[in-house]
């Protein structure tokens, strides 16, 4: 497959093979790897899609948040402003959806290494799903297993800021995918450096026009009333 | 037929003290809307400060304490002698406070960790020797479902007074393993292979850093410490507890690295002499300790 999008027959991807088969009313999902197999029944289902998927599902979901570490530390000066891109992982996913466009997640599964990383001490710290990018100044291709991320960084510090870090919360946290490409954005993310050891992000609006929003596994995104994350525990 | 006498009938009003029973319904009347407003009152000041079942409690047994005293002074304004009462009372008090020594010590003990909160319901803790999810905490005991799936009722004067581990208070925990390799092997090549199985593990954190040294030159062979950061939600060390070890032990193995075996070696403080027999001996001797026997067959 080279692409997001709907899955028909069998199809290879990330080291997996996908066979969609049966007629009727009843659907075999079935996913086979190196070490095993995963298969679902599927009642009536209209389409099967891959989408990328928010990577704190896997092994199981035990954080909402995915902490970035810049290989290069960026330096921003007094009240200084930078927009740099940053990639972050994603699983991949297969939703499922009903003549009324109701949708299901049917399967998660990985195709970056899975690592998690406590951000903090371990007494008020806080466990977030670990990554490392180069930040960039142009917008990069994404591959599989990807997303481009564009952060707009602003010092409200009176002197230099080193920034090693980067806290997202995928609950409030958007991911988007253009269709028949390997493509994946998240909203553009606005990270306010208050002090040199904390700083507040925003969320913003989606980047990339043509893409598609994910839809949000179910639980995944309970109300909120305020739509940012504080990183309280270090930007280095 | 007599006629009805409405003077005997009512006599009992004219001994009725008036003026102190109606003192009495002042006095019970004003009490309880002291003790209602009071209770209103502290639970509204102590629930800044204090916890929700400890403002209750305390602001129930004022509002009790003055329903009490002014029961008293009611019975008093009618001129009921209560010092037999109190007396009883008295008796009574150090016969019960003797009887519910503990039931009292279990009720404070329970409002001091409502005070202290060492634990909520749903922590996984270690108390009292006893491993498992906090299910219920009340004034009297503290309710935890073991992990071998047995409720425990421990009273709060134990678990007040016991060592508590709360393992679901910090995000993550440490865990530690122990690894032996000949000493005939490489250390470092055994780190090498012990980072490898660390670094695929999805649950070992990657900050704390795993922590991989020689901690011991051991009896049988030199001990390698290995620590790991897991996330602390649910069971998750535990999966990667019994995941992790098998895993370095098939890496090391895989890796050509001996674990050895616990060996002993002897030493004899004076030489042993050692008799080697022959075959040919060793069958002479045998035979004769079979004679006897023979002799009896025949």
């Amino acid at each position: 497959m080279t692409g997001y999008g709907e899955i028909r027959g069998t199809i290879s991807v990330a080291g997996n093979t996908i066979t969609v088969s049966g007629e009727g009313d009843v659907i075999k999902y079935r996913r086979e790897w190196r070490n095993g197999e995963y298969t679902r029944l599927l009642v009536r289902p209209r389409r099967l899609e891959l989408v990328p998927m928010y990577p704190v599902l896997l092994p199981r979901k035990i954080t909402n948040y995915v902490m970035v570490r810049l290989l290069e530390p960026i330096h921003i000066p007094s009240r200084g402003e930078a927009m740099i891109y940053i990639k972050i992982p994603v699983e991949l996913a297969v939703m499922t959806y009903d003549r009324y466009r109701r949708y299901d997640l049917v399967d998660v599964f990985p195709v970056m290494k899975i690592k998690y990383v406590l951000y903090g001490s371990p007494d008020r710290g806080l466990i977030a799903r670990y990554w490392e990018s180069v930040p960039m100044t142009d917008p990069p291709d994404t591959s599989i297993g990807e997303a481009r991320v564009l952060v707009n960084i602003r010092s409200r510090y009176d002197g230099w800021v080193e920034i090693g870090k980067i806290l997202l919360d995928s609950q409030i946290l958007k991911l988007y995918y253009v269709p028949g490409t390997w493509r994946a954005s998240t909203q553009a993310i606005t990270m306010v450096v208050n002090s040199p050891a904390t700083a507040t992000i925003y969320y913003g609006r989606k980047v990339e026009m043509e893409a598609r929003p994910v839809h949000d596994p179910p639980g995944l995104r309970p109300p909120r009333i305020l739509a940012r994350t504080e990183m309280l525990y270090g930007l280095r | 037929m007599e006629g009805l006498n409405l003077t005997a009938t009512f006599y009992w009003i004219h001994e009725v003290n008036w003026p102190g029973l109606l003192m009495a319904i002042l006095i019970i009347a004003g009490g309880l809307l002291i003790a209602s407003l009071l209770r209103k009152l502290i639970y509204k000041l102590m629930i800044r400060v204090a916890p929700e079942p400890v403002s209750r409690n305390v602001s129930r047994a004022i509002y009790y304490i003055i329903v009490f005293v002014a029961g008293i002074s009611a019975l008093g304004s009618l001129g009921i002698n209560l010092t037999g009462v109190f007396l009883a009372g008295g008796i009574i008090g150090i016969i019960l406070g003797f009887a519910l020594q503990s039931i009292t010590a279990n009720l404070f003990s329970g409002l001091f960790l409502y005070w202290e909160k060492p634990f909520s319901p749903g922590d996984l803790v270690e108390v009292s020797g006893v491993q498992g999810w906090i299910t219920d905490v009340t004034i009297m005991s503290t309710r935890i479902l073991g992990l071998d799936g047995v409720k425990v009722r421990i009273p709060n004067q134990e678990v007040f007074q016991s060592r508590i581990k709360n393992y679901s208070m910090t995000a993550a925990r440490r865990l530690d393993f122990i690894v032996g390799i000949a000493y005939k092997e490489d250390a470092e090549k055994a780190y090498e292979v012990i980072r490898k199985v660390l670094d695929e593990h999805p649950l070992v954190l990657v900050y704390p850093e795993p922590d991989v040294f020689v901690e011991e030159l051991g009896d049988s062979s030199v001990n390698i410490r290995v620590r790991v950061w897991v996330p602390s939600k649910g069971m998750l060390w535990y999966e990667v507890y019994k995941d992790l070890l098998w895993k370095m032990k098939k890496a090391i193995t895989e890796a050509g690295i001996e674990i050895p075996f616990i060996q002993n070696d002897v030493w004899f403080r004076t030489p042993l002499k050692i008799k080697i027999e022959k075959e040919e001996e060793r069958r002479k001797r045998w035979q004769s300790s079979q004679r006897p026997a023979q002799r009896f067959e025949e």
